[in-house]
């Protein structure tokens, strides 16, 4: 294990749930994959809606 | 030893195999390689936009057309704006938060390693799409960077060039936008609470917020001037019923964002610096993250203060005026606390700590131009002159581009296990410094003497300041060498130094070897490290 001074660097792992935080990053990146796409199309819809008035 | 850390060592032997030739590079998915590309990427595209901008100068030392046609004058200056945007400025940024956030956050590397490397690969296709566009019948787009119909619809053969790479460049940011976030929302060690971050990986949060909402806007904007020019739609188009001066609002729906893209993370470096080299804690730290918030929330809702003059309803007039003034308190507590910082401080001057101070200095002139174009009256005035071409190089060249040398001097260390020459880059410093002002004062005095932006020729009375901006251009243009040489030079021969290469410096960063490893924290740092390097 890494020291620094008095204080250990790092940390044995826990258990950690990789699942879990695959999960998590998977679920993250669609939703602002789709908050991006939602304004891409959102204002090309704007404006065809504008253009029929 | 036991059985999880066996398996987490052995991981990560497994994954410390580092691939050497052309393989690393092109299949890169760590984040140091990564960061490496672009910020190598974004220093090439930084001396080809500096080029063109020698170009602007030089037809501009005296009246009269001298070197270049009025056509290939304008494909310089809008050229040189896209170039300088979208391929120094916005991928010098993600080449920092590339090789710093995994290394601040305490996490391994990027959360989509491989995403990173789509989105990274993206951009010299899309450069080389829009470089490329010099080459064709017609020439490079011309009807500056921003785009607006009618105009651009003119553009030749390289109009669909210049959609596809700005789409190309949009996804490449909209990417590493989504990378960024995710990263820091699910790779951050334990006990790295999002209030522990630095200020850097604060400010590049909510950068890559505004990115995820923005640059899908300019892409619609663009995909229907596309449409507009090859499928007969006529969005932009009055003849067809359409509205040209509504490009000009989603495109500065997205633009106005944009400035605050190039310049939120300069915020966040320029609070890692300052404290470090005044050796104390940074003053105000919840307040400095709470700032960049509200200047990122500001950003949405000033974008017509950059069209008074096409015709708006005075209520409207009144709004844009007051929201923009209103950006001057969130950034006035910033200025407030970066000072507060130094007060009584024990400061040194490396180069990092220049190029800060100047950042402070510099970029406040051009945070107090913008003041004043935010008046309505007054832009009157200034719209479309050199005035307005002064504040906001003053904004991104001492600013966004002075704050990223001083993040580069202020990491290089600790990138490279090597101290560079810090002579040479306070030569580097004083030669930028001072011909950055010879270069860019002279223009406010040409603007308010009327002296319109985007002309290859003037009026004889415009001659004298013409003449000094351009000798600064050539004098910091010439400066610029220096950085790439200090760099080079550091790799093959700076002296080796440890892990915290400034005294004062706090940081997950700081606590690494140097060079860090191929995979940061492969074990996580214990919670009282992070305590430490997050002492604000």
């Amino acid at each position: 294990m890494a020291q620094h001074g008095s204080l250990p660097v790092t940390v044995s792992p826990g258990p950690v749930d990789e699942a879990g935080r695959r999960r998590r990053v998977r679920r993250t990146a669609i939703l602002f994959a789709v908050i991006a796409a939602a304004f891409y199309l959102g204002f090309i819809a704007l404006m065809l809606l504008r253009g029929a008035k | 030893m036991a059985e999880p850390q066996a398996h987490a060592a052995a991981h990560a032997d497994e994954h410390d195999h580092k691939p050497h030739g052309w393989r690393r590079w092109v299949y890169a998915t760590n984040h140091k390689d990564i960061g490496t590309m672009y910020l190598v990427f974004a220093c090439t595209m930084f001396f080809i936009g500096g080029a063109m901008a020698m170009v602007i100068r030089l037809e501009l030392f005296k009246p009269g057309l001298q070197f270049v046609d009025p056509q290939f004058f304008n494909s310089m200056t809008t050229m040189h704006a896209l170039i300088m945007i979208f391929g120094a400025v916005m991928p010098g940024w993600t080449g920092l938060a590339n090789w710093m956030i995994p290394m601040q956050v305490g996490a391994p590397d990027m959360a989509l390693p491989r995403l990173n490397n789509f989105s990274f690969w993206i951009l010299p296709f899309a450069f080389t799409l829009l470089i490329s566009s010099l080459f064709v019948p017609g020439g490079a787009p011309a009807g500056g960077w921003t785009m607006y119909p009618p105009l651009i619809l003119q553009t030749g053969a390289s109009f669909p060039m210049l959609i596809f790479a700005v789409h190309l460049m949009g996804a490449s940011s909209i990417l590493g936008a989504i990378n960024v976030v995710v990263t820091i929302m699910n790779m951050r060690a334990p006990g790295m609470t999002l209030l522990r971050m630095p200020l850097f990986v604060w400010s590049w949060l909510i950068t890559a917020y505004l990115l995820i909402a923005v640059m899908p806007v300019l892409a619609g904007a663009v995909t229907m001037l596309l449409t507009d020019h090859f499928f007969g739609t006529t969005f932009f188009t009055a003849a067809g019923g359409g509205d040209p001066v509504m490009f000009q609002h989603i495109f500065w729906f997205f633009g106005h964002p944009e400035v605050y893209i190039l310049i939120l993370p300069a915020f966040g470096i320029v609070s890692e610096i300052i404290p470090t080299f005044s050796r104390k804690p940074l003053f105000g730290y919840e307040t400095m993250v709470y700032a960049v918030a509200s200047i990122a929330f500001l950003s949405f809702i000033v974008w017509a203060h950059h069209m008074f003059t096409v015709g708006m309803p005075l209520a409207a007039q009144l709004f844009f005026m007051l929201s923009t003034m209103l950006i001057a308190v969130p950034t006035g507590v910033k200025v407030f606390n970066w000072t507060a910082t130094m007060w009584k401080g024990s400061l040194s001057f490396e180069p990092p700590m220049l190029f800060a101070l100047a950042f402070l200095f510099l970029f406040t002139i051009g945070g107090f131009s913008g003041l004043m174009l935010a008046m309505v009256p007054a832009d009157y005035q200034y719209q479309d002159t050199y005035f307005v071409v002064a504040h906001f190089h003053y904004v991104l060249v001492p600013g966004a581009i002075f704050a990223m040398m001083a993040g580069v001097y202020y990491w290089l260390p600790k990138w490279t296990g090597r101290m560079y020459d810090q002579k040479l880059a306070t030569w580097h410093f004083w030669l930028s410094t001072i011909f950055v002002n010879v270069l860019f004062f002279p223009q406010h005095f040409l603007g308010l003497a009327g002296m319109p932006r985007r002309i290859p020729d003037y009026a004889v009375q415009f001659t004298d300041w013409n003449m000094v901006s351009s000798i600064g251009a050539f004098g910091f243009g010439l400066s610029q060498l220096l950085f790439p040489y200090i760099i080079i030079k550091c790799i093959r021969a700076g002296q080796p130094i440890g892990n915290r290469a400034w005294e004062g410096a706090h940081g997950l960063e700081w606590e690494l070897p140097s060079p860090p490893p191929y995979h940061s924290w492969t074990t996580p740092p214990s919670d009282a490290v992070i305590a430490r390097g997050a002492a604000h």
